[in-house]
C-alpha cells in the first residue's frame, strides 16, 4: 500500500501526478495476518505525526484489500463461480 | 558467489540478545566511537572523512558547469556516487558498480535531496544556459559495519563545508555552497532477533533485515529504506524511530561543531 502527502495533506493511493509532484510517498508491504511490515520505503518530508497517520491509512487499506481478496477466493472455490 | 551461512555467528548473536548484550560489549542503542574531519581532500571543493569504529569513509564534493534540463531551466543538479572496492572488505569485488554500491549511493542521495537542504534554484547561474552540477563522491575505505550512516554523515559534512569555485569557472566570486539543513541517517540491523543501532560487520553478517532512517533538523522523516529479508512490527519501528531521533540530534551537533572549526 502507498500513502503520501500532497499540499500538506496526508493521503492514500497516490495517482501519477500526486506521486510526481507531491511532498512525500510511503510505500509499505504489509502482511495482513500478522500486521508485520515486509517492505518499507519513503521519500520526501513527513513529520512523525504525519508518518503515523500515513501508516494508519496504509494498514487500514491493506486490511480492506485483504478482505476483498479472501472474499474473491472464497467465491471462486466455495461457490464454484469465478 | 554463494553466501556461506554463518550459523555459529547467528547462534552467538541470539545467545547474546537474550542477555541484552552485543559482541563488542556495546549496549543495544550504543554507537561506536565516531570521528569526523572536514577539508581533508586537496582537490575537492568540500570533503569529509568519517570513522565509526573500524569503518572508514571519505566523501568529496566537486562542481561542474552544465546546461540545465530543458524542463527545469532554473535548476542545478545533485549527483551522488558511492564506490565499494575490494580494499573495503573481502565481500567486495572489482568491476562495474555493484547493486550494494548503487543502493548505498541512492539512499544517501535521497536523504539529502528529499530534505530540500540544497535549493536547486540557488545553483542557477544563467536560466536555460548555465547551472551548477554538484557531485558527491563517496569512497568506502574500510567496511567494519554500518557504512550507510558513515557515508551519509561524510556526504552532508562535505556539502556543508563546500565552496563553490566560481572564480575558476569565471562566473563570479567563490562562495560557500548554500545548505539550509543537516539531514542525518540512522541505521539499524536485526541481530539475534532484535534491532541494534550502528551494526558492526559481524552483526550485519549474522543478522537479518536492516532499516535506514534519514531525519531532518525538525525531526521530520526524509527517507526510509528497508534492506534484506525479514519482517518487523510497527512497535519495533516506533522503538527504533525514537532512537534514531536521539542519535540524529547528536550527530547533527557533531557536524555543527566541525563546521565551527
Amino acid at each position: 500500500m502507498t500513502s503520501g502527502k500532497i499540499e500538506d495533506t496526508v493521503v492514500l493511493d497516490l495517482d501519477k501526478a500526486e506521486d510526481n509532484y507531491g511532498q512525500a510517498d510511503l510505500p509499505v508491504g504489509i502482511l495482513p495476518n500478522t500486521g508485520e511490515i515486509a517492505f518499507l520505503q519513503m521519500d520526501g518530508d513527513l513529520s512523525p505525526d504525519e508518518y503515523n497517520l500515513a501508516m494508519e491509512y496504509n494498514f487500514k487499506a491493506a486490511k480492506e484489500i485483504h478482505e476483498i481478496m479472501v472474499e474473491a477466493l472464497q467465491r471462486r472455490y466455495e461457490g464454484g463461480e469465478a | 558467489m554463494p553466501q556461506l551461512v554463518p550459523s555459529l555467528l547467528r547462534q552467538e548473536l541470539a545467545r547474546l540478545a537474550e542477555e541484552d548484550a552485543r559482541l563488542d560489549g556495546r549496549g543495544r542503542w550504543e554507537a561506536r566511537e565516531i570521528t569526523l574531519e572536514t577539508d581533508c581532500l586537496y582537490n575537492a571543493e568540500g570533503s569529509a572523512k568519517v570513522t565509526m569504529g573500524g569503518t572508514i569513509v571519505y566523501a568529496g564534493v566537486k562542481f561542474e558547469l552544465r546546461t540545465p534540463w530543458p524542463d527545469r531551466p532554473t535548476q542545478g543538479s545533485l549527483m551522488c556516487g558511492a564506490e565499494l572496492r575490494p580494499v573495503a572488505g573481502r565481500k567486495y569485488e572489482p568491476g562495474p558498480p555493484s547493486p550494494q554500491s548503487i543502493e548505498l549511493s541512492r539512499v544517501v542521495d535521497r536523504g539529502i535531496r528529499e530534505s530540500g537542504c540544497i535549493d536547486m534554484e540557488s545553483l542557477c547561474i544563467v536560466p536555460g544556459e548555465k547551472v551548477w552540477g554538484v557531485m558527491i563522491d563517496i569512497h568506502v575505505l574500510s567496511d567494519q559495519g554500518n557504512i550507510f550512516d558513515a557515508c551519509g554523515l561524510a556526504a552532508i559534512a562535505a556539502l556543508r563545508t563546500a565552496v563553490v569555485p566560481a572564480e575558476r569557472f569565471d562566473v563570479g566570486e567563490d562562495h560557500k555552497l548554500q545548505v539550509s539543513s543537516t539531514p542525518i541517517m540512522a541505521s539499524f540491523t536485526r541481530a539475534g532477533g532484535r534491532f541494534v543501532y550502528d551494526p558492526s560487520e559481524e552483526e550485519e553478517l549474522g543478522g537479518d533485515e536492516r532499516i535506514h532512517i534519514t531525519l531532518g533538523d525538525e525531526g521530520h522523516l526524509h527517507s526510509l529504506q528497508k534492506g534484506l529479508k525479514g519482517v518487523f512490527t510497527p512497535a519495533e519501528f516506533a522503538e527504533i524511530f525514537d532512537e534514531a531521533q536521539k542519535h540524529c540530534v547528536e550527530l547533527r551537533k557533531l557536524v555543527a561543531k566541525e563546521e565551527g572549526n
